[in-house]
């Protein structure tokens, strides 16, 4: 049996998907490789100028179906924007791989709260320390394949890690004291499943599903539909157990990495 | 306005701003009140500032407004732990330039987008950032991103074009926007032949000293194709060593960079390392050509500097050499530690490897160094080839053993 779990889906944007489903008589399967391939256009008389244009994966690798697509560049980044009405105004910095090209989406959302934009691409991971020693960074926000360096060259400083998982990745097991947390990506920069700092915290690794998606779920597996219609009935290669139970935070759904 | 009206605007708002203590103690004795700022002799007292000096002070003490009014942070010098230097952005600045009409959809190698948008405010011109990590998949996205332009190091601009040709039309480029390392002849003119229908304009700039300073002019001298002209809120000195102003068409010396806008580091004379030629005092138009200490080695009897092996290169007109990296190694001759400096010419697809080592007598007479150097130590006899080239296709991942001896600033 499948089940909505995202009460919210407005009905038209459920019938679409349903019929979109019906149509192709298949849901995209992307259980293989590391690349989660999208692709979408820009909403017919959008404005160019709002836009910024996104891989639409993870591993430039995957050259077949790698491409740019289009995201608002306000679209918000939910976890930075929580971290930081957490933690207030600090500095936070991405570490990111070029080609993902979400320097302007990151910078956008610390904008929004009068944070500078500071970015380190994985190839020069060696100048991070030489940032430590000049401003006060309580966060790095990076792909979780480079946590292991970073506590290497970071050994007396202990920040929050906000890691980026691929759809694909396997998370980590949860160190207690929850100052490492991790956020599933659909593609770079779209946070899909996230961890709140009681998650963070727990041993065990489960995330939040992201309240801007439709959910549903169905034998281990998840679905997701934009309700903006850019992708529809997507299903994540992981597996994953759902619990309904109502955390610290408020939500209601976890989801667990089914074994 | 003038030079010196912008300059006691900025100068006014740095000493009476309460943030402002790096420009208190920097201007402290020197540019004390009563100072007018209205003579060239009076300019001449701002102090030189070089990128150690800056780097002295720690970031967040060099703005003079509350810290979250800074946009972003960028440091120089990314690629290496050491030296790095974080400068303080506080709004980008926008520079309309008439060159950005042309080009609406931009790859750009080694600058983030946020920077791009300095040069290029009009937000419906789409960017692509890459860095030299893996050009296949770069030309793969940037061909279905359907570039018409490209903002790169010359070398990266060389290095992504083979593999951007088997995937798109080259003449499909319209301009080519070259920062960060100074272009080469040998560079700008591989550059024209790869992508002939493209603008090829240089942009120069200094992260110290605010970002973008000078551009090249409509119609650069055919002597001097690289020559450029600062933009107007960017001052700039050519000194020599004891930092005298040098006033002549032709003087070379030191570059010195002051920028008349607010946004970051105003009113430095920031001694940018670089060395640099009046082509033309009035315009002004003038051309980096160096670094003001390049390394030198001694090699085959003479002494070698990076941009004499440049020279050298461009006068040999072999077309298919696009490009060349050197690399000095200690090699042991004759139980003697020797340095041997290795050139390789990044060649077009028709390049013979087997001219390699005739072009490298070519260079060694253009150097005035013996290409080959015949030892003798008791019983050993042998030949040390001092300098050595060898030939590579073009198209693979450069810009990094150019280290050795290499004048690329690394912004
Ligand atoms: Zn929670
Ligand atoms: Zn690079």
């Amino acid at each position: 049996m499948r089940m909505y779990i995202s009460p919210r889906a407005p009905k038209e944007v459920l019938d679409y998907a349903q019929a979109e489903a019906n149509d192709s008589g298949r849901h995209a399967n992307h259980a293989e490789g590391s690349c989660f391939p999208l692709s979408w256009n820009l909403p017919p008389g959008a404005d160019l100028g709002e836009y910024e244009w996104v891989l639409n994966g993870f591993d430039t690798k995957d050259l077949p179906s790698i491409n740019l697509v289009p995201v608002r560049r306000d679209e918000p980044w939910e976890t930075i924007d929580a971290h930081l009405n957490r933690f207030g105004a600090e500095y936070l910095l991405g570490i990111m791989p070029t080609l993902w090209q979400l320097e302007v989406r990151f910078h956008a959302a610390l904008r929004r709260s009068g944070i500078p934009v500071m970015m380190v691409p994985p190839i020069n991971l060696a100048s991070v320390p030489s940032l430590f020693a000049q401003f006060p960074i309580h966060t790095v926000l990076t792909p979780l394949r480079y946590l292991p360096e970073l506590r290497t060259l970071l050994p007396s400083r202990d920040p929050h890690y906000m890691t980026i998982l691929g759809p694909s990745d396997a998370p980590i097991e949860c160190s207690p004291g929850g100052k490492v947390s991790q956020e599933v990506h659909l593609v770079p920069g779209m946070v899909a499943l996230f961890q709140c700092e009681t998650l963070a915290a727990r041993p065990t690794t489960g995330f939040h599903p992201s309240d801007r998606f439709i959910w549903e779920w169905e034998n281990d597996r998840l679905y997701v539909t934009d309700p903006a219609a850019r992708f529809t009935r997507l299903m994540l290669p992981r597996h994953y157990t759902m619990r309904e139970e109502t955390c610290d935070c408020g939500r209601t759904l976890t989801l667990t990495e089914a074994v | 306005m003038n030079k010196f009206d912008r300059a006691r605007g900025v100068f006014k708002s740095c000493m009476e701003n309460e943030y402002s203590s790096f420009y208190r103690n920097l201007y402290a004795g020197r540019l004390a009140a009563g100072y007018s700022l209205d003579t060239e002799r009076e300019w001449q007292r701002i102090p030189l500032l070089s990128k150690a000096d800056i780097i002295a002070v720690p970031c967040l003490k060099r703005i003079f407004v509350p810290y979250q009014r800074i946009d972003e942070v960028w440091s120089t010098s990314g690629t290496t732990a050491s030296g790095i230097c974080t400068v303080p952005r506080i709004e980008l600045r926008h520079i309309p330039l008439e060159s950005n009409a042309v080009g609406r959809t931009y790859l750009c190698f080694h600058l983030s987008a946020n920077r791009q948008r300095m040069y290029l405010p009009d937000p419906s011109v789409k960017i692509m950032v890459a860095d030299r990590g893996n050009l296949e998949a770069t030309a793969a996205l940037a061909a279905r991103f359907g570039i018409d332009a490209i903002a790169a190091p010359a070398s990266a601009a060389i290095a992504i074009a083979p593999h951007l040709r088997a995937r798109m039309d080259l003449a499909n480029i319209r301009k080519i926007q070259l920062i960060h390392e100074r272009c080469t002849l040998l560079q700008l003119r591989a550059l024209e032949g790869l992508y002939p229908q493209a603008r090829i304009v240089s942009y120069y700039a200094v992260t110290e000293g605010g970002g973008m300073i000078a551009i090249s002019p409509e119609n650069p001298p055919t002597e001097h194709p690289l020559a450029v002209n600062p933009l107007p809120d960017a001052y700039v000195e050519i000194i020599d060593g004891d930092g005298t102003v040098l006033g002549s068409d032709g003087d070379v010396g030191e570059l010195v960079v002051t920028t008349l806008d607010e946004k970051v580091l105003p009113l430095i004379r920031y001694t940018t390392g670089d060395r640099a030629r009046i082509v033309v005092r009035d315009q002004p138009l003038f051309e980096v050509i160096g670094r003001v200490a390049e390394e030198r080695v001694k090699i085959g009897g003479g002494e070698v500097v990076l941009s004499e092996v440049e020279r050298v290169l461009s006068e040999l007109k072999h077309p298919e050499i696009m490009d060349f990296e050197a690399v000095v190694t200690e090699e042991d001759a004759a139980g003697i530690p020797t340095p041997k400096l290795t050139i390789t010419l990044l060649c077009s697809e028709d390049a013979d490897a087997s001219r390699a080592s005739e072009i490298a007598s070519h260079i060694a007479e253009g150097l005035r160094v013996t290409a080959d150097k015949t030892y003798a130590d008791g019983e050993r006899k042998g030949v040390f080839a001092p300098l050595q080239c060898i030939i590579e296709r073009y198209g693979g991942d450069t810009g990094r053993k150019r280290r050795f001896l290499t004048d690329a600033r690394g912004t």
